[in-house]
């Protein structure tokens, strides 16, 4: 949903700054200590011989690619500028991803609605700074729209309020 | 002919009221994913994923495969209209598309886009018919050999054709392969990678994967480079072209069509890359290029016959050979699982109302899109104005509660965090998310296969080459993955004696012939100094589509 409808200049304001060799050096080291990971823990498994392969010898040879795949993306990729700089924005997203968590774990406990609202609330005011009417016609419409399709036309057994 | 007869009781199967009803919800709501820029099909088949567990199999196929096609419609608008391609596949419409909207053209641009749309998906849907029934009875013989090859190369050729950074798309996909080993062992059983995780004892859920990766990822990203701007006001209301417009394009449309069906059938092939590799050609044939980039009627006709023919015909291998050719098919070929359908040769046979459902669904549905693209063209384009900081949490919430639905499970809601998270720092560090979700669906098929073919061979790898099929896929595949580079060679060698030859004869050395005209639209664009290419969009990063 990338600014649907904006002025060029704006958008033109908008675009990444590109992150220099240390975040390219990190988006590459990460996916080789995963498959170094990986493959440590495949270790841990039978390997077998590939005509009696044992549990652990796929998982190897796939981490053994991912090292190697990682390698040669830090190797070959250092002169491309495809890293983004992480910017201020980054908070939004740390706010927006505890707000879901905490979702995810009221559900259960208090039933769907209320965290349901919350968040569409938290999302629209505070990441959003939509106007206050905006925010409550939209959370709670859409809220109603969840209970109306998901428990009352498809029957999925959600956790509900108490009452 | 032995197929005209479930291939017309398919017909009767998309007219049930309720079928009808999804093709045409489908086609709509790809429209209007199309027209928001951003939310393209993949990010929302993602988020419908649980909805097609509630409904019957071939309903929820032609629901997602309406949302594909349809997104091809969609995107053209906003890419005539306002330059912003709402789909990648319609990245390439923007740049005469565009122009002639800025020549007051712009009815013509959208009403040969929508026409050029239906012939070349209709041309699809009939090859495609014609080709499909024999592509499955020849697959019926392939055994754990062939299936091991097709899986490999279609994740390979996936991660190394349209995607911006091959090492990267590697890396997304050897990262796929891992997650997908994840829970029982496919032949002994034994756990893997499941920590004594009760939850992870079946390994990693693929709609939850699907959603966070696609899903809440894409809306993270969004929310950190978020624009605020005010609407623009569109002045198109309806479009229709106009017979000199047909009379210009119809060729272009011929060879769209055609280009886009064959593109479509290739590992990595689909949309974004037919419509480019139809630009293309309609540039080096044209007698006058330089009319490309400054609102030539042929560079929208041509891409956008193209993308459609290959939304269809990309169903072609899914359906036939039960391997996923794009993220799209994926998640569908996730859809299929989901139904206890596994997609291969014998779907045909086994679920004809599935098979032939969706191909029929695809007929109807084009018409469906011709009758709302071209007098709704106002009403869509309204969806512009919708503010992304309304639409975002409407979204998030489908999927916290969308992916909840599936097994019941707030663990579940948690795994579509992480991997919306993972799905994030993915694009913000340019790796694409697509070869991985390519990669996942594919593993299990991949690791069983090639297992069973190591029994077969006795361990010896260089049994594949021995196989009839299995050999010469093999072959084949790697001449695509070495084309390029060669390519590029043999053109460096040429120039290379093109200028010695200068130099010793004393006068200017000629370029190469055509080469200007091979180039993609948008690094021509680039290149150029002229007002028009100016302001063509600059080289698109291309998700695999």
């Amino acid at each position: 949903m990338s600014s649907p409808g904006v002025d060029e200049d704006v958008a033109e304001e908008e675009a990444a700054a590109r992150a220099g060799g240390a975040g390219h050096l990190a988006a590459c080291v990460v996916p080789v200590l995963v498959g170094a990971g990986g493959l440590a823990y495949a270790l841990t498994l039978r390997l077998g011989i590939p005509v009696d392969a044992g549990p652990g010898l796929w998982p190897a040879a796939v981490s053994v690619v991912l090292v190697g795949a990682g390698l040669w993306a830090l190797v070959a990729g250092r002169r491309v500028r495809d890293v983004e700089r992480f910017s201020r924005g980054a908070l939004d997203i740390a706010l927006g991803l505890a707000s879901l968590v905490a979702h995810a774990l009221l559900v259960p406990l208090v039933g769907f609605e209320i965290p349901t609202l919350l968040v569409l609330a938290f999302w629209l005011r505070v990441l959003g700074r939509e106007p206050w009417r905006v925010t409550a016609l939209v959370s709670l419409l859409t809220t109603a729209v969840f209970s109306l399709v998901l428990v009352v036309l498809l029957g999925v057994p959600l956790p509900r309020l108490a009452f | 002919m032995d197929f005209l007869d479930p291939m017309l009781s398919g017909f009767a199967v998309v007219f049930a009221p309720l079928n009808l009803l999804y093709v045409l919800v489908g086609v709509v709501i790809g429209m209007v994913i199309g027209v928001l820029p951003g939310l393209g099909p993949v990010a929302t088949i993602a988020l419908l994923l649980p909805v097609t567990y509630e409904i019957p199999a071939e309903s929820a196929v032609i629901l997602l495969a309406g949302i594909y096609y349809g997104a091809m419609y969609g995107g053209t608008i906003t890419s005539v209209l306002l330059r912003l391609p709402g789909e990648a596949a319609t990245v390439v419409t923007t740049i005469d598309g565009y122009q002639m909207a800025r020549q007051g053209r712009a009815g013509s641009a959208l009403g040969i886009s929508a026409v050029g749309s239906f012939i070349g998906a209709t041309f699809s849907i009939v090859a495609m018919t014609l080709v499909a029934p024999l592509l499955a009875r020849f697959s019926l013989g392939f055994g754990p050999p062939e299936y091991a090859v097709l899986a490999a190369l279609g994740i390979v050729l996936v991660a190394s054709l349209g995607t911006s950074s091959t090492a990267k798309s590697l890396v997304a996909a050897a990262f796929g392969l891992l997650l997908a080993t994840m829970g029982p062992d496919p032949l002994v059983a034994t756990p893997r990678f499941t920590f004594g995780s009760v939850q992870l004892a079946d390994g990693v859920d693929f709609v939850a994967l699907a959603m966070g990766l696609f899903g809440l990822g894409e809306v993270l990203y969004h929310l950190e480079r978020r624009a605020r701007g005010r609407s623009r006001r569109v002045p198109v209301a309806n479009a229709w072209p106009s017979r000199q417009d047909w009379r210009a394009s119809r060729g272009a449309i011929g060879r769209g069509s055609v280009v886009g069906f064959l593109i479509g059938l290739l590992p990595g092939g689909g949309g974004v890359l037919a419509s480019m590799a139809a630009y293309a050609l309609e540039k080096r044939r044209s007698r006058h290029p330089e009319r490309f980039g400054r609102g030539a009627i042929e560079g929208v006709a041509a891409p956008e016959a193209a993308n459609n023919a290959a939304a269809t015909s990309t169903f072609v291998p899914l359906l036939t050979l039960g391997i996923p050719t794009n993220p799209v098919m994926a998640l569908i070929f996730g859809a299929l699982l989901l139904q206890g359908i596994p997609p291969g040769p014998r779907l045909i046979t086994d679920n004809p109302e599935v098979f032939w459902g969706v191909v029929d669904s695809m007929y109807v549905g084009n018409i469906f899109l011709l009758i709302l693209s071209v007098p709704l063209v106002g009403l869509f384009v309204r969806l512009v104005s919708v503010r992304e900081t309304v639409l975002a949490p409407i979204v998030v919430m489908i999927i916290m509660l969308g992916v909840y639905t599936v097994n019941n499970s707030t663990f579940d809601m948690l795994v579509v965090i992480v991997f919306g998270v993972i799905g994030y720092l993915m694009k913000k560090t340019g790796f694409e998310p697509g070869p991985l979700v390519l990669a996942f669906v594919l593993g299990s098929i991949l690791e069983t296969a090639f297992r069973q073919s190591m029994r077969i061979f006795d361990g010896n790898v260089a049994g594949f080459l021995g196989r009839p099929i299995a050999g010469p896929l093999l072959v084949a595949g790697a001449l695509v993955l070495v084309a390029p580079a060669l390519l590029r060679a043999a053109r460096g060698w040429v120039r290379g004696r093109g200028r010695v030859k200068g130099h010793g004869s004393g006068g200017r050395p000629e370029p190469a012939s055509g080469s200007h005209e091979a180039e993609p639209p948008a690094s021509a664009g680039r290149s150029s100094d002229s007002p028009a290419d100016r302001s063509a969009p600059a080289a698109p990063r291309l998700p695999a589509d």
